[in-house]
């Protein structure tokens, strides 16, 4: 089996109950969205913008929503720390704390009873993206003539540290199997499969009290392997099935199971992406949380609810093998989902390649990245290694007897063979 | 000059290295087979200078192999004559001097307009190169390998004597076999090679060009 | 960018688990080559130590000329030097060493093979990480060609051994007894099979206790330490192969035991065709270079002129290893791809089972090609009709002894090509006049086989005669 068991940490903040954050001075919309940055603004400096409007529209073919997370006026526009480590242009609201909601109208009360196409409509409307982390327009997924054989839902949720998805899961069990029923019945799915990792038993005893009244819902677990929350790992474990570059090749959509209770809000309650939850967590915060924040929120504000021990840190944004490191400017987008404070340690040494042959043994991609790594500049042995399958999952930097990055000779393989065509 | 260090036929043009792994067990061998290697190169020099301008471009190799083997033909009778002992350590190697690499090579090297001069030096230079390079590679050999430096051993049938040098006491310290068989050739040759191309470049480490 | 967490294993780990691993076996070495010996009065006190010197020392030079590069080459200073050559595992080259050496061995040989091993095995390639051999195997290889009387089969007795065991190491048993192997020949020597496993045998320092190897094996697998395919699949192999040639040849399950348990197989193959630099990366690309190696051992033991075909298999596999990689990767285990490599290599597997017995058969029928065609006693003669094998063809001779002289030895028929020089040389008059001491005249040179048969024709002959009572002079 490929991939690796990594120590979870997960016990720092799985079992507490969400706190939340909800009243930032002023917010820092994201014009941005995964590598989206095509943005027109719909308002401009001096408006006064409603909870919940739309206020930013990103063009393209991976079109979606920016929504305003509160009422105030808009104060202009400035840059901030994106989660990819990296500067966004932001739209700044000042609060004036009246929460003033734009409402959505066409809402019904029984959500099965959206058509297709209003059901993508709505998605689009309010602004969803994959909430794992992949920032992925969720109505894209469902946009498709082709016929959808199954639907999986992923909780897996395989970085360490990272609660979110849990807490969620444990709190809004009811709503997230109406949501994932409702959406089987408008796109005219299937089977359903809940997946779960194995070790979470108190979770999966939970799940099972709500479950059995939805015939074609499925829980399936999943081993307690790191990257088993992979898109194409995880449909190989659960169903055995095999695809070429998109899962819908085979009728299967993957969703991230918060992803599916923003639908359940934006279906029945009209709500759009203003809030979500994230986990703060790391061996520097004196008491780890999750807890629910509007998009747009500065770290910096946050940062002041919280203790840290003595010493210093570094600030990461997204799980600790595929976050990157960020400073305090940075603000929450709607598919971040942690954000981690760890001990700065001093560098390791980086001593020879022993050719153990670890990194080969864990890569989930099945690639060789010590031959990619011997290979660099040979572009087409690099095609042949299949250097741009890789993921960035980061396993066989973490596995190196050596401290070598690995990653970034993968990584840097994947880029030559992408330019290369 | 430069053919001696920056062009060496064995070390950097990498020619001809048949004999320089074969005969180079022995000093007396290599600096022998190096001279003959100077003396064919130089008598064919000699003709090949003159006849380039008129010899045509098809028929170059074979008339070139006709006057290189004339005068190895020629070396090996005497040889054979005066010193049957070291025409029979040279067996094959000898003849094989009609097509090695680096006398043909030199021969057709020269251009319809060089000056006679030059072929001529070339030639000489060329050789000289060889036979130090065989002969460096023969001294390490020997003296790793079978304890002796030989200077005059089949000679001896010319000169009369043999003069043979026991490099350390033969009881304190016994030689490594390995590098008086031909393993022991690549590997004499494999370092030198490197240290040549490190002496040329300056930079890179002691990596054996593999 | 790094991940923020990593693994708790470092390099620093595995090397102190290999160590882990050897102490046992270093520690069995001087009980047995220096304690034991002590016990028996054989050798001196301060000599129970010489094996921990024995094994050392190459791993001191080792390190040293380690040292000696960093400083030179790789211009590294101080604590960093240090740490460099640490970090290159610069002394299990020269532990290695030491241990598949024999006890015997001259230090002064033994620092030239260090030399040799850290020189030529490691760093003209340009240090730790580059090296396409085994370190260690290189070492041994030079020395092996190049002072090869001190690796003869006695060399492996330490002082003990030679007064109570005298003779040969396991291996060379085998391969000079050929046709007539048993439990009794093999086995019984050296003790029983318990005293192989245990490793009170005659072998090299390290090499010989197979149980403390396996421990060694199942801990370093246990931690993910080693490649763990590599063992598992070439000493797989050998049994296999073993086990069938055993069955041919009909001897009993000790066959392959023997085999696997004596010379350097366990201890090559756990510890020297595991480095992780000279092996390949890939699942399959280990796997089949395993069973290459467990092949050509076993093809090496029986056909070739060496008693012990490890150290070959493993500098083969290591010349190999960039291409069983470039195999491995693009085999993904799907069955179609599996079948054309595997059949090849059950044919080469066959094939070399058939090569290796028929060595045997042959053995055993040349002896016994005697045919005693009539015998016929007139008065006080005895006239023999029989024929033997002969280079080519049989020869028939009819041979007449009266009162215990040969009278008549006669070929009636045969088709030897080389007859003209035993004809030369009066072969048969000598044979006659030399009846009483057979076993003394030389065959002639040229004609071994032919003058061999005449030979064995007459002695055979004779015996017959002899059971009569007589006595032929």
């Amino acid at each position: 089996m490929v991939g690796y068991k990594l120590n979870g940490y997960k016990n720092l903040t799985k079992d507490k109950s969400v706190v939340s954050y909800l009243t930032p001075d002023k917010v820092y919309i994201p014009l941005k969205n995964g590598s989206n940055e095509d943005s027109t603004e719909l308002v401009s400096k001096g408006n006064h913008v409603f909870k919940n409007m739309h206020i930013a529209h990103l063009k393209g073919p991976l079109k979606i929503n920016i929504i305003s997370s509160i009422s105030g006026k808009v104060i202009g526009i400035e840059e901030k720390t994106f989660f990819n480590g990296q500067k966004v242009k932001c739209l700044v609201i000042e609060n004036d704390y009246k929460e003033d909601i734009e409402n959505n109208a066409s809402l019904k009360k029984n959500i099965t009873s959206y058509s297709k196409e209003e059901f993508l409509d709505c998605l689009l409307d309010a602004g969803i993206v994959g909430m794992g982390g992949a920032s992925f327009p969720t109505y894209i997924k469902y946009s498709t003539d082709k016929k959808i054989k199954t639907l999986i839902i992923n909780a897996v949720e395989c970085e360490p540290y990272i609660t979110t998805d849990y807490r969620m899961l444990f709190d809004y069990t009811e709503e997230i199997l109406e949501t994932i029923d409702a959406i089987m019945k408008i796109n005219k799915i299937d089977n359903a499969i809940l997946a779960i990792k194995k070790t979470h038993k108190s979770l999966i005893n939970h799940i099972n009290n709500y479950i059995g009244s939805y015939d074609h819902i499925i829980l399936k677990t999943v081993p307690n392997l790191y990257p088993m929350g992979w898109e194409r790992l995880l449909i190989e474990k659960t169903i055995g099935v095999e695809y070429d570059k998109l899962p819908i090749e085979q009728g299967i959509v993957v969703n991230n199971v918060s992803t599916i209770y923003a639908i359940y809000e934006a279906l029945k309650y009209g709500k759009r992406v203003t809030e979500r939850i994230i986990t703060f967590s790391g061996d520097m915060l004196v008491e780890p949380v999750n807890m629910l924040v509007k998009t747009g929120t500065l770290l910096k504000d946050i940062m002041k609810e919280f203790k840290f021990k003595k010493g210093n840190f570094n600030i990461i944004a997204g799980g600790p093998m595929m976050g990157s490191i960020v400073d305090d400017d940075l603000v929450i987008s709607p598919s971040l989902n942690c954000v981690l404070f760890l001990e700065k340690k001093c560098d390791v040494e980086v001593t020879e390649c022993i050719r153990c042959g670890k990194c080969a043994k864990v890569c989930p991609a099945r690639l060789s990245p010590v031959l990619i790594k011997d290979y660099l500049k040979d572009i087409t042995m690099l095609k042949k290694l299949k250097a741009d399958n890789c993921i960035s999952c980061g396993l066989c930097s973490y596995i190196c007897p050596s401290n070598i990055d690995v990653r970034s000779y993968t990584e840097k393989a994947r880029d030559i063979v992408r330019k290369a065509g | 000059m430069k053919s001696i260090i920056k062009e060496n036929p064995i070390f950097v043009t990498m020619l001809g290295l048949c004999p320089a792994l074969a005969v180079t067990n022995n000093f007396e061998k290599a600096y022998m087979m190096g001279i003959s290697v100077i003396v064919v190169l130089l008598l064919s020099g000699l003709i090949v200078g003159l006849i380039k301008k008129i010899v045509p471009d098809n028929v170059k190799i074979p008339v070139y192999i006709v006057i290189i083997g004339t005068f190895v033909t020629i070396l090996e009778m005497i040889l054979a004559k005066f010193i049957p002992n070291l025409y029979s350590a040279f067996s094959i190697y000898l003849s094989l001097l009609v097509v090695n690499c680096i006398v043909l090579g030199t021969s057709l090297s020269f251009k319809k307009e060089d000056k006679y001069l030059d072929v001529i030096k070339k030639s000489f230079f060329t050789g000289v190169g060889f036979a130090l390079a065989l002969c460096l590679i023969a001294i390490i050999r020997e003296v790793i390998g079978s304890n002796t430096i030989t200077i005059i051993d089949s000679l001896s049938s010319v000169t009369g004597s043999k003069i043979v040098f026991n490099v350390f006491p033969t009881n304190n310290v016994m030689p490594i076999s390995l590098f008086a068989e031909p393993a022991g050739a690549f590997i004499v040759l494999g370092i030198l090679m490197g240290t040549f191309r490190w002496i040329r470049t300056r930079k890179g480490g002691n990596n054996e060009s593999n | 960018m790094s991940t923020l967490i990593k693994d708790k294993n470092s390099t620093d780990k595995i090397m102190t688990r290999l160590l882990i691993a050897l102490t046992s076996i270093i520690l069995f070495a001087v009980y047995k080559n220096g304690i034991i010996p002590y016990i028996n009065n054989k050798i001196e006190f301060v000599d129970i130590f010489y094996p921990l010197l024995f094994i050392l020392l190459p791993a001191l030079i080792t390190f040293s000329s380690e040292l000696v590069f960093g400083l030179l080459v790789k211009k590294k200073r101080g604590k960093e030097l240090f740490e460099f050559a640490k970090n290159s595992y610069a002394f299990f080259p020269g532990l290695f060493l030491g241990l598949i050496c024999p006890i015997t061995l001259p230090i002064s040989i033994l620092i030239i093979g260090a030399l040799a091993a850290s020189i030529l095995g490691k760093l003209v390639y340009g240090g730790f990480g580059q090296n396409i051999f085994n370190p260690a195997l290189i070492g041994y290889v030079v020395i092996v060609f190049s002072y090869s009387l001190f690796f003869s089969s006695n060399a492996y007795l330490n002082k003990y051994e030679v007064d109570t065991i005298g003779g040969s190491t396991p291996l060379t048993t085998i391969k000079s007894l050929d046709s007539s192997i048993s439990y009794n020949t093999i086995v019984e020597p050296y003790g029983n099979l318990g005293d192989f496993f245990l490793g009170f045998i005659p072998g090299s320092v390290g090499e010989v206790s197979s149980v403390l190897c396996i421990i060694a094996f199942i801990y370093l697998a246990l931690t993910k330490t080693i490649k763990w395919q590599i063992p598992v699949f070439y000493i797989g192999t050998v049994f296999v192969l073993t086990i069938i040639i055993g069955i041919i040849l009909g001897q009993g399950i000790y066959y392959p035991l023997v085999y696997l348990l004596s010379g350097g197989l366990l201890f090559g193959a756990i510890f020297m065709a595991t480095d992780p630099v000279t092996s390949p990366v890939t699942k399959p690309g280990m796997v089949l270079g395993a069973i290459i190696m467990g092949i050509l051992t076993v093809f090496l033991r029986y056909n070739s002129s060496f008693p012990e075909g490890v150290a070959t298999s493993i500098l083969v596999m290591n010349l190999l290893t960039f291409i069983l990689d470039r195999i491995g990767f693009n085999i993904k285990f799907s069955l179609k791809k599996c079948i054309i490599p595997v059949l090849i290599l059950i044919c080469i597997m066959v094939s070399v089972v058939v090569v290796s017995t028929d060595k045997f058969n042959n053995d055993n029928t040349v002896d016994s090609k005697f045919k005693l065609i009539s015998k016929k006693i007139e008065n006080n003669k005895v006239i023999y009709e029989a024929s033997e094998k002969g280079y080519s063809s049989n020869i028939k001779a009819i041979i007449e002894i009266e009162n215990g002289k040969i009278t008549k030895f006669e070929i009636k028929e045969h088709n030897e090509s080389f007859y003209s020089m035993v004809e030369k040389e009066n072969y048969i008059t000598k044979l006659i006049n030399n009846a009483s001491n057979l076993d003394e005249v030389d065959t002639v040179s040229g004609a071994t086989f032919t003058s061999g048969a005449l030979k064995k024709l007459l002695i055979n002959v004779i015996s017959d005669y002899e059971k009569e009572g007589d006595v032929v002079r």
